[in-house]
């Protein structure tokens, strides 16, 4: 070890400039919400997790409701657009389960 | 795919929704969107991404008509490709719910690159639980366990391909296909995901049928062997 010590200029910690967009795909405020997580599992890589309850509360984000580009045309299949009672509809009937009781198989 | 090339993808800047090649003819037989190229298809800024990304597709046959390959791949068409929640809720918005389709119908959901076939690379050595629900069921279900896929809530690594939910006479039925067929650590992990995610009643029988089998018997749904 040496003895000597030189007076050095300060300057920054070198580090590796990491461009956001490489280590995370993900908003700023992603960490922020509720429910979704971000979960390591193994040395390679994490893995993104939602849960359901997440998921549903994206289903009313402005993005979401917009018709996707090019949906194709299957009569009895795919619906163009959605009518705002059926938009309800869908959303109360099926976050019902939320109370989980035992279903009837 | 590694989760960081699939990041990279991000940066083509061009993506303000899903962008893919589809056809506008409404499904005729031989130009059913199977085989052109597709275009990446990645969340847009602010979106929140999947793991993987996912196809629906959709099938339908008139019973009387026995099926093979061919026929059943000239069947079923991709109906489009999602890479985020919202992009997913999109395009499932905009489908009519499982338990409204009629006839010998079939929606399936899989990982972009896997063909819901049995001949399928990633299907070949697989195969899949299924659950018979009775009439009413299929909506809430279907929307259940693809939420559950979506999610990641199933941990076994790669082995999830993909999930259908096909309508049929008198009952409907869920399956959720895997790469491996003998893999019980993954397949036992798959059941017990299912029940916890579906909130199947403890006495609900689960039967899981090796793709081989299917493709032997030419049948889904028959001689499978069944699990309590």
């Amino acid at each position: 070890m040496s003895t000597s010590c030189e007076a050095s200029s300060t300057c920054p910690i070198p580090s590796r400039s990491i461009h956001e967009k490489s280590w995370s795909p993900l908003p700023d405020s992603y960490s922020q919400t509720p429910g979704g997580t971000l979960f390591s599992t193994t040395p390679g890589g994490t893995r993104i997790i939602y849960d359901r309850k997440f998921l549903l509360e994206c289903r009313n984000s402005p993005i979401a409701r917009t018709p996707p580009c090019c949906l194709p045309h299957i009569p009895g299949v795919t619906r163009p657009s959605l009518q705002p009672a059926e938009q309800e509809h869908d959303s109360k009937e099926l976050s019902v389960d939320d109370s989980q009781f035992v279903m009837d198989i | 795919m590694n989760q960081f090339e699939h990041l990279k993808e991000e940066d083509c800047g061009e993506q303000d929704e899903m962008k893919e090649i589809n056809d506008s003819d409404g499904g005729s037989v031989n130009n059913n969107n199977n085989n052109i190229k597709r275009k990446m298809v990645t969340p847009a800024p602010g979106e929140h991404p999947l793991q993987y990304n996912y196809t629906f597709w959709y099938s339908r046959r008139t019973p009387s008509r026995p099926a093979n390959t061919q026929s059943y791949e000239q069947n079923i068409r991709q109906m489009g490709t999602v890479a985020s929640v919202e992009q997913f809720w999109k395009f499932y918005s905009h489908l009519v719910r499982p338990g409204d389709l009629t006839g010998h119908s079939d929606f399936h959901l899989f990982k972009e690159g896997i063909k819901p076939m049995w001949e399928d690379e990633a299907n070949k050595n697989g195969g899949k639980w299924i659950i018979r629900l009775r009439k009413g069921l299929a909506s809430r279900f279907w929307e259940n366990i693809i939420l559950a896929m979506l999610g990641e809530q199933f941990m076994v690594g790669e082995e999830i391909c993909g999930v259908v939910v096909s309508i049929r006479f008198q009952e409907d039925i869920l399956s959720i296909w895997n790469k491996t067929a003998h893999d019980q650590v993954t397949t036992s992990r798959i059941r017990d995901t299912l029940r916890r995610v579906l909130n199947l009643p403890p006495n609900t029988i689960m039967e899981y049928k090796t793709h081989n089998d299917s493709l032997k018997d030419n049948s889904s749904f028959r001689n499978t062997k069944i699990t309590l």
